[in-house]
């Protein structure tokens, strides 16, 4: 029976070892032998397009089958569990921004902020809609209720952030988050989410292109062709 | 158990088999839909994919309608049918085809038929058993009205003795059945033979007034214009049925000596098993032939039952058709939202929540589809019976009963099991992929 870490550490140390994902046809998507993080420490991955960046994170999410090797979240190896335990660490754990936003078009900002409200405990349903409201006042969204397809590219983002903060939860994984902002929004994101996560705790990995965004990130890596090339501080060119 | 549900009442049956029927569904729902609430992300997709959902809605209605109709169609007209033999418990007609006479005679069809003599009809009469015998004549009509002599003893029958207006008292006063396009008082002049083949003004000098009308039976006889049967015969110029000394009289008793004959006579009898023996009585080969109007259409229906016997396989199968292509709809459908689907799956929504909200997206529009087809089923088997009542005269009646309602919590509950596969269908796909489309 795996070890499964309790909902309430906030901030966990990560570490993969052996890490690789394979394609279809057999090919290496993804190849990490050895990469740790201290808990509450933010990571910037980074690289040219096709180097496995997203599928990187989403294998640190759980989200892809028959990966290889071992990512321990704590002392929960998140490879050891079935699909089933992997979404219920999920949603104990981890926060998820995507880059394409992945919101529900037809409802408002709030109800997609707090869109685990629908399937939470009755009792936790008020606090977290209370949550995602602060938050997205915070981000500056004038409008909670407007549905979110009336909403700027930059809303959107907006309200996916505060999806995925709403939560508390212990780990944040964020897939280009400033991609489709305009320099000075992606810098204000960012400092709300370095604020955000260092405030909480939190751990941080993001995916990004974003120079802006990597210099602020305790570590980062880049990725070429799935393998780690560089692992420092990132330095602005 | 079995004499429990004997002793339960039809309704309370009926009460029950609708809840056992729509037991599954709610079982299903109680058990996917706790403690979720998951109904603005359902109404969100339904909204987002409105094309699509309208379409397949519509295909529901569809089938639901047609199902529906036809089944309170068929149970309507059998009904209706069958009802209309009520007030004929014994007819006596010439030997020949039983259905032949029932639609000359209950269904006023004009059929050539050949006259029974009066000394059968005075026999029957003068019979002990019998509390009425009414001879018919056929052959005249006015507008689309068939014209029909008879008894005032007949006409009470017919009518309970609720008769708007008076009952003849000369053979040129009419009573009209409630649908003939006359008025009480009015004043008309019977044409020679039945409708398009009528000859207009061969019985010119016989107008005839209407003094009375009879309140709707649900019947062709509604239609119909009912006169005294002696001013058929003397019409026709034939004898009144009475001895010269008796010329004015109006019914029975009838002389055989100056009686023109018959097509049928509809009889009445003390009891209802002495209906049996008059029925033995009066089975004379060659001469006259008794029957249950009720009874031989039993008998058509028999014969219907096996149609439908084999006619509910088909539909079985076509249901079964459908309830595939429904499946098959519904498994299209959801993969519009499989992105939609794996973003919860990979936000860490429990697999109960995303296969709730898949579930109740098929059991919405479904419901939605059924619900509007049996409103429409309703509907159409409202209009297609109200003009299939113009058409024959007799009232049918379609308005959905407990088997229609049982049908709809069936195809309910049905769905409701079948809305679990897309369900499943949806965590076959990888959250990756899902995420990436």
């Amino acid at each position: 029976m795996p070890h499964i870490t309790k909902p309430s550490d906030i901030g966990l140390h990560m570490t993969m070892i052996d890490c690789v994902v394979r394609g279809d046809n057999g090919r290496v998507l993804l190849s990490v032998p050895k990469l740790q993080i201290d808990k509450g420490t933010s990571l910037g991955i980074y690289g040219p397009s096709g180097a496995g960046k997203t599928t990187m994170l989403y294998c640190i999410a759980g989200l892809i089958d028959n990966v290889e090797g071992s990512i321990y979240w704590g002392e929960t190896d998140l490879l050891q569990l079935k699909a089933k335990d992997r979404t219920h660490y999920r949603s104990d754990h981890i926060g998820m921004i995507f880059q394409d936003f992945h919101l529900f078009d037809e409802l408002g900002a709030l109800t997609n902020a707090s869109l685990s409200a629908m399937y939470v405990s009755q009792a936790k349903r008020a606090n977290l809609k209370k949550h995602a409201k602060v938050i997205l006042e915070h981000l500056g969204l004038d409008d909670v209720n407007a549905p979110v397809n009336r909403l700027s590219g930059g809303e959107r983002q907006r309200v996916a952030v505060a999806r995925a903060l709403a939560q508390e939860k212990s780990i944040l994984l964020a897939d280009e988050p400033t991609a489709s902002l305009n320099r000075e929004m992606a810098d204000s994101l960012t400092d709300d989410l370095i604020r955000y996560v260092k405030a909480e705790g939190q751990t941080l990995i993001t995916v990004s292109h974003d120079i802006n965004l990597l210099s602020r990130m305790d570590r980062t890596v880049e990725l070429k062709g799935g393998m780690i090339t560089n692992s420092t501080k990132f330095k602005t060119p | 158990m079995i004499t429990f549900w004997d002793n339960l009442s039809a309704l309370s049956q009926d009460f029950v088999l609708a809840l056992f029927l729509i037991l599954p569904t709610l079982c299903i729902g109680a058990s996917v839909i706790r403690g979720y609430a998951l109904w603005p992300l359902v109404s969100a997709i339904i909204w987002r994919f409105r094309g699509p959902n309208i379409t397949f809605i519509l295909l529901i209605t569809l089938s639901v309608a047609l199902s529906l109709s036809i089944s309170a169609l068929e149970s309507g007209l059998r009904k209706g049918i069958a009802k209309s033999t009520d007030k004929f418990d014994l007819l006596v007609t010439a030997p020949g085809s039983e259905t032949k006479m029932i639609l000359a005679t209950v269904y006023l069809e004009p059929i050539d038929i050949p006259l029974l003599s009066g000394e059968i009809f005075t026999e029957i009469e003068a019979h002990e058993k019998v509390v009425m015998a009414a001879p018919l004549a056929f052959g005249d009509s006015y507008g689309i009205s068939p014209i029909v002599g008879t008894t005032a003893d007949f006409l009470t029958h017919l009518s309970d003795g609720k008769i708007k207006g008076r009952m003849w008292q000369t053979s040129m006063e009419a009573v009209i059945g409630t649908l003939a396009p006359l008025e009480i008082g009015e004043k008309f002049v019977p044409s020679h033979g039945i409708s398009f083949s009528s000859q207009n003004g061969a019985h010119a000098d016989y107008a005839m007034q209407v003094v009375g009308r009879l309140p709707p039976t649900g019947t062709p006889w509604d239609q119909a214009i009912l006169v005294p049967i002696e001013a058929v015969w003397e019409v026709h110029g034939l004898a009144n049925g009475h001895a010269p000394n008796r010329l004015d009289q109006l019914g029975s008793p009838f002389d055989a000596e100056y009686f023109p004959g018959t097509p049928a006579i509809i009889i009445k009898a003390h009891e209802l098993w002495s209906n049996y023996a008059l029925r033995s009585e009066f089975t004379r080969s060659g001469t006259s032939m008794a029957f249950f109007p009720a009874s031989v259409l039993s008998n058509v229906f028999k014969i219907m039952a096996n149609i439908r016997k084999a006619m509910s396989v088909m539909s079985v199968l076509t249901q079964a058709i459908t309830a595939c292509s429904v499946l098959m709809s519904l498994i299209i459908i959801s993969r519009l939202f499989q992105r939609q689907m794996s973003v919860l799956r990979a936000l860490g929504a429990p697999t109960r929540f995303v296969f709730a909200v898949l579930w109740s997206y098929c059991m919405s529009l479904l419901t939605i589809g059924a619900l509007i087809g049996a409103f429409c089923g309703a509907a159409t088997a409202a209009i297609v019976s109200h003009f299939v009542s113009l058409q024959t005269g007799i009232l049918i009646l379609a308005p959905f009963g407990w088997g229609e309602m049982h049908y709809f919590l069936s195809f309910i509950s049905i769905m409701a099991l079948l809305s679990l596969l897309p369900a499943f269908a949806v965590f076959q796909n990888s959250i990756v992929e899902g995420l990436r489309n």
